[in-house]
């Protein structure tokens, strides 16, 4: 969260054109390119950008799973991943699931859900989601 | 094996470790030290009375009988510096000589100035007395001449070893050229003189020739001409200051054996120097600055140095005597740089001290010599040699200024500290010795400076301004050095309040493949008992992770598994952004991270294993707050390579054992 390119973070569609844009898109770092990319994906979609998703409203979001994490068993089961969307991530947590096929680092996901907060970060508990082709 | 290979040719070399409490083992007796620091002001004698000639001869013939005048006034400098060194070493015994003085009483820029001076000087004194070395050889024996370069680079090599064998190994080892030299010049002086009191004056090869002025002689050139030629001569005085430098070389009374030897080198500097000029003027030795001055001179005649013409002169060309007195010059005028080799450590040692140079210099080697000093110092003489293709004259050019800027600084320094001991003392008796003192300190200090300017003036344009250029540039890296080092202690010094302890750990183990090494990590990380623990595999490719996956999940770990996306396909990057985005709740938290490693024992396989581990490794330990904890294996090859060591062997036993752990 504290690596988000502050100039793309606003989610406010594409950079400058011309000589000015050319020259960002040569100097940018591949994060900054990475959200970039992102950000037009979930426009596409028509989702929310999750930065601009509010608390406790029910959200539509779009963005590639950063990171799964597989619980051990013993514990409650879930699956964690993280959704990020190149303005902000959120976590989307299934409950009772240990595995969901499809569910995979770098796949590209739309998810619909209620989102809460939790320690300050954004869940999204079982959330509806559909699986897009990898990204 | 490794090892053994590296180590027996450095035994060989250097010789057998010495203890820390050998060290009292290691001091000179006077017989031993004036050898080992006198050398360089004895050998300066060799081509001190040739610099003068040389000097002169640009004025033509006539002018030489001014050599003198030119020869007394170097004569009254050098018992004025060597008087006042005496002090030095008396009133500073823990060495440094005009260092040390400036340090406690000009301040530390005049220090510093000083310091720069003599480091320089060092140097230059190993290439000037090196190549003024190969110069008297390649006379002997013209058909080295094209090799001069390479001669005198095994020259300083052969010192460097010697010098890493220590002190007293080195002062042994070389007593015999530099008693050799001094009873062969009295031996040449003395018959020299009986043969012209006999009747039958000895007569230069050169005498005959004469030398055409190449500048006017006229009213202020003259003046010009004989204050060049008293500088030149004033390189008799270099290497004087190097006892003050090494006074805790000395053995017990320190300072009264330092003293001790400083005046016999003095007297005997004094009375080698008067009589080899003495005896140049009265066998008339003609030698001129460019071979082309000379009238009358037969076809291909190539001029021998001062030394040269004198022996042959007074015990005839191709006698036994002859090649004696030229193997004992350059004998010692090579071993010249023997003097620098324990000065230059010293120096350098000291200033790693007070932070004015790297902390390494102040570091003992094996030999309890400082060796990282005698190496430091042979490269930079090696590459001035190499720069300067061995010519000595070229080379002096550039020396005795750095000689004179400590001569100055060294004496101002004494007078100030004879003033100072002046206000604290108030009988009679001792301050009329302080302010003898003084005086000659006060002589040494406007002569010396008087010096340093008319080289400044009459040198600047034939390669005096490199060291006018160096001079600062060393100056100002040592005071970057200083400064650097005092950031740093300023930003690690230990405050007063203790630091607290983090206050949760977030473990991670780095995954790339589930196997022994891996799980191992794993173990060793649960045992240490984090706050959280997660361990984090990065999927490059979706079978990998897939695989990863379903084997966790047969094996029932214990530890939730992270699987990072990778959109580059790199490894560092994910990580490097996963490891800053743990939810630190405290500024107190702190993150470890456990690398799974290799230990090999073969260098190839360096090549094959770890690469991405080391980099990663070298990424994350410049993020703040992040612990980076690396679990080896060490694979079969390393264990091998264990055992192969001998003092290691017990450790390679142990780790047989061990092997069923984790």
């Amino acid at each position: 969260m504290e690596e988000l390119p502050a100039d793309t973070a606003g989610g406010d569609g594409p950079g400058p054109r011309g000589l000015r844009g050319f020259l960002r898109r040569l100097t940018s770092s591949k994060a900054e390119l990475e959200a970039e990319e992102l950000q037009k994906t979930s426009d596409e979609e028509g989702a929310t950008p999750i930065k601009a998703c509010a608390v406790r409203r029910r959200a539509c979001v779009a963005g590639t799973l950063r990171t799964v994490t597989l619980r051990p068993r013993g514990g409650a089961p879930a699956l964690e991943a993280e959704l990020y969307d190149g303005s902000d991530v959120i976590n989307l947590v299934w409950l009772g699931r240990r595995r969901i096929a499809g569910i995979e680092p770098g796949r590209l996901v739309r998810a619909e859900g209620l989102v809460s907060m939790q320690d300050g970060r954004k869940v999204m508990f079982n959330p509806r989601y559909d699986l897009r082709g990898s990204s | 094996m490794k090892h053994a290979v590296i180590q027996m040719p450095k035994r060989v070399l250097v010789g057998r470790p010495l203890r820390t409490g050998q060290m009292g083992e290691t001091l000179l007796p006077k017989k031993l030290a004036l050898p080992v620091f006198c050398s360089d002001p004895l050998s300066s004698v060799a081509y001190a009375t040739e610099e003068i000639l040389l000097a002169l001869s640009l004025g033509g013939l006539a002018m030489f009988y001014l050599s003198w005048w030119v020869g007394a006034g170097v004569v009254f400098l050098l018992l004025v510096v060597t008087a006042s060194y005496r002090q030095t070493c008396h009133a500073y015994p823990n060495g440094g000589g005009a260092y040390a003085v400036s340090r406690a009483n000009l301040g530390e820029n005049a220090s510093l100035i000083a310091a720069s001076a003599l480091l320089i000087d060092y140097v230059m004194t190993v290439a000037v007395s090196v190549a003024a070395g190969v110069a008297n050889i390649v006379s002997a024996v013209p058909a080295l001449s094209s090799h001069a370069v390479g001669i005198a680079l095994a020259f300083i090599i052969l010192i460097a070893v010697m010098n890493l064998r220590g002190v007293k190994e080195s002062g042994t080892a070389f007593a015999i050229p530099t008693y050799g030299f001094v009873a062969s010049v009295f031996l040449m002086v003395g018959v020299g003189v009986f043969r012209m009191l006999s009747g039958h004056p000895p007569v230069a090869e050169s005498a005959s020739l004469g030398i055409h002025a190449a500048h006017s002689t006229a009213g202020a050139a003259a003046v010009l001409l004989a204050l060049r030629a008293f500088a030149q001569g004033c390189t008799a005085l270099t290497g004087v200051e190097a006892v003050s430098n090494g006074v805790p070389n000395f053995k017990r009374p320190k300072s009264r054996n330092a003293a001790t030897t400083l005046a016999i080198m003095g007297l005997l500097a004094v009375t080698m120097f008067g009589g080899i000029t003495a005896l140049a003027f009265a066998v008339h030795v003609h030698i001129a600055n460019d071979p082309a001055q000379l009238i009358g001179a037969p076809k291909g005649y190539e001029q021998k140095t001062v030394i040269a013409q004198l022996g042959a002169a007074v015990f005839g060309h191709g006698s036994v005597l002859f090649f004696l007195v030229q193997a004992f010059t350059a004998a010692i005028l090579v071993l010249a740089a023997n003097t620098a080799f324990n000065g230059f450590p010293i120096l350098a040692s000291i200033l790693g001290g007070d932070g004015y140079l790297p902390r390494q210099f102040a570091r003992r080697g094996d030999r309890l010599v400082f060796s990282n000093g005698i190496v430091i110092l042979s490269l930079l003489a090696g590459a001035l040699i190499w720069a300067f293709h061995a010519s000595t004259t070229r080379l002096i050019q550039l020396y005795i200024i750095g000689v004179f800027v400590s001569f100055t600084l060294s004496q101002a320094g004494m007078v100030k500290h004879w003033g100072a001991e002046l206000r604290r003392v108030s009988e009679p008796v001792r301050r009329r010795s302080i302010h003898r003192s003084r005086a000659i300190n006060f002589v040494g200090a406007v002569l010396t400076g008087l010096v340093l300017v008319i080289v400044l003036i009459t040198k600047f344009v034939h390669g005096a301004w490199i060291v006018v250029v160096t001079m600062p540039v060393v100056f100002l890296m040592m005071k970057a050095i200083h400064r650097h080092y005092r950031r740093v202690d300023a930003e690690l010094a230990a405050s007063e309040d203790d630091v607290s302890l983090p206050s949760r750990i977030h473990a991670v183990v780095l995954v790339s493949r589930l196997h022994t090494p891996t799980l191992r990590a794993l173990a060793f990380a649960r045992a240490t008992r984090p706050s959280t623990l997660t361990a984090l595999s990065v999927a490059t490719s979706e079978e990998e992770a897939q695989t990863l996956q379903r084997e966790w999940g047969e094996r029932d770990l214990p530890v939730p598994l992270t699987i990072l996306d990778s959109p580059y396909r790199d490894i560092t990057g994910p990580v490097l952004d996963y490891v800053g985005r743990i939810r630190v709740r405290s500024p107190r938290d702190v993150v470890c991270v456990f690398i799974p490693e290799y230990v090999v024992g073969r260098w190839w396989e360096h090549l094959l294993h770890n690469q991405s581990a080391f980099r990663l490794k070298a990424r994350l330990l410049f993020r703040p707050g992040v612990m980076v904890t690396s679990v080896p294996w060490q694979l079969g090859s390393a264990e091998a390579a264990l055992a192969r060591r001998p003092e290691e062997a017990g450790f390679a036993a142990r780790r047989r054992v061990r092997s069923g752990a984790a």
